[in-house]
């Protein structure tokens, strides 16, 4: 007969010898089966409301918003209704094309594939979503660049303004593509002991090098005065990480 | 560089380089080395031998999911065991159940506990207790009662000084050689 502590030695001895399964990374697991099951059909209705805002407007579902983004241009009907709305309101060129922008990077967070869905860098910052009858007002264009100086990888942060709620735009290029060990995140900084982690960016940056992530700004986001995209390596993390790109915040 | 064919002369680092290889004397030696040691740690912080015992149990099959991420910093893998443990009783008391995912990870089954083992784990706590006792009263006099003062009745700094008549600055560094002192005695054995 054996004791309690012979037989676990037996037990993880047969482990052993059999060979440990691997690990996977630290601090991640598997998604739940539940979360996948979201995540399709979270898929499935953006496809669905997808494909009925184009049968809607009789244009293509991958076609672009019609919008007009030449000087003091207008949104055609039918078109994008936050680009309508702030070109409607005479915001200007900038703006109008803000708008677009902000819209499109909306549709490509809510619409990434189930794997980005289910990456353990969750809390995204939250998407930016119209606010019909109210216009976007671009308040702020920031250029982010690298903390050595060098031209690549740069990055432009519009910070924008609609109804009162202010919120980021941010498109870099040049970036390191992602690997299944890290992501990038947008902090808000004044110094070492002072900062405040907007989310990560989702989806992940490819092998193109580009990011585009758009969210809302938190109330007490402008006592912050510097901008910070870094690369990190843990998903609940508590200071910036690497930084890649770094740049003035203000409005 | 070969190395020894008795695992009981290898090193920590060296057995858990060899875990992940498949080998099952590596681990054997590896787990009897720090049983008393992880059992000893989980009857202190818990005083339930059952408990110590299921704890111990999710102890080592994390250990043994973790081998190929440790980093010899000590001669010792003492510390990072006992590291390990501290995360496994700190989870389960934060989810208020035994933490078993690194078990069901493993396909363990699970095992009964009779009264004899409750003993087992009792003794096993104990030894590493009186190994503890008997590097205590190998110290000097004074480096003794500083560290007695400090871990075993947790007086401050400024309580230890008033009683054995010497400097807060003096009665630190007593404890802090007295530790020292201990440690190294710990590792020479192992």
């Amino acid at each position: 007969m054996t004791d309690y502590f012979s037989e676990l030695e037996n037990q993880l001895g047969r482990v052993t010898e059999n060979g440990i399964p691997n690990r996977r990374r630290f601090g991640v697991r598997a998604p739940h089966p539940s979360v996948r099951l979201l995540a399709a059909l979270a898929s499935i209705l953006v496809v669905a409301a997808a494909v009925a805002v184009a049968l809607g407007t009789g244009r293509s579902v991958h076609s672009p918003p019609p919008v007009s983004r030449g000087s003091g241009g207008h949104a055609r009907r039918g078109g994008n209704p936050v680009a309508a709305q702030s070109a409607g309101a005479g915001t200007g060129a900038s703006a109008g094309g803000t708008a677009y922008c902000v819209n499109s990077i909306t549709h490509a967070r809510v619409a990434c594939s189930p794997r980005e869905a289910s990456s353990p860098y969750t809390g995204g910052f939250p998407a930016i979503r119209p606010h019909p009858g109210s216009p976007i007002r671009l308040v702020a264009q920031l250029p982010l660049h690298a903390p050595s100086g060098g031209k690549r990888p740069a990055a432009v942060c519009r910070v924008v303004e609609q109804g009162g709620t202010f919120g980021i735009t941010i498109l870099a290029t040049g970036l390191a593509a992602n690997t299944k060990r890290n992501a990038y995140a947008v902090w808000l900084t004044n110094g070492p002991r002072e900062d405040k982690l907007l989310g990560f960016v989702n989806p992940a940056v490819k092998t193109n090098g580009r990011l585009k992530t758009a969210g809302i700004l938190p109330k007490n986001a402008f006592r912050y005065h510097k901008l910070l995209i870094t690369q990190e390596t843990q998903a609940n993390p508590t200071a910036p990480g690497t930084v890649a790109l770094e740049g003035p915040f203000h409005r | 560089m070969s190395l020894p064919a008795d695992r009981g002369r290898w090193s920590d680092a060296q057995l858990l380089a060899a875990i992940p290889e498949k080998d099952r004397e590596a681990f054997g030696v590896f787990y009897r080395r720090h049983l008393p040691v992880v059992v000893g740690y989980l009857m202190r912080e818990t005083g339930d031998p059952e408990l110590s015992a299921d704890l111990a149990a999710e102890v080592f099959a994390s250990v043994l999911l973790a081998a190929r991420r440790y980093r010899p910093e000590h001669v010792s893998a003492a510390p990072w065991v006992v590291g390990v443990a501290r995360n496994v009783l700190g989870a389960s008391r934060r989810r208020n159940r035994v933490e078993d995912r690194a078990r069901r990870r493993l396909g363990l089954l699970p095992i009964e506990l009779d009264d004899a083992d409750l003993e087992r784990v009792r003794a096993l706590a104990d030894s590493e207790h009186s190994r503890v006792i008997e590097l205590l009263e190998q110290l000097p006099e004074d480096e003794r009662s500083a560290v007695r003062a400090r871990i075993v009745q947790e007086c401050s700094y400024s309580e230890i000084a008033s009683t054995l008549r010497c400097s807060e600055m003096v009665a630190r560094k007593r404890v802090s050689r007295g530790l020292a002192r201990m440690r190294s005695r710990l590792q020479e054995r192992q």
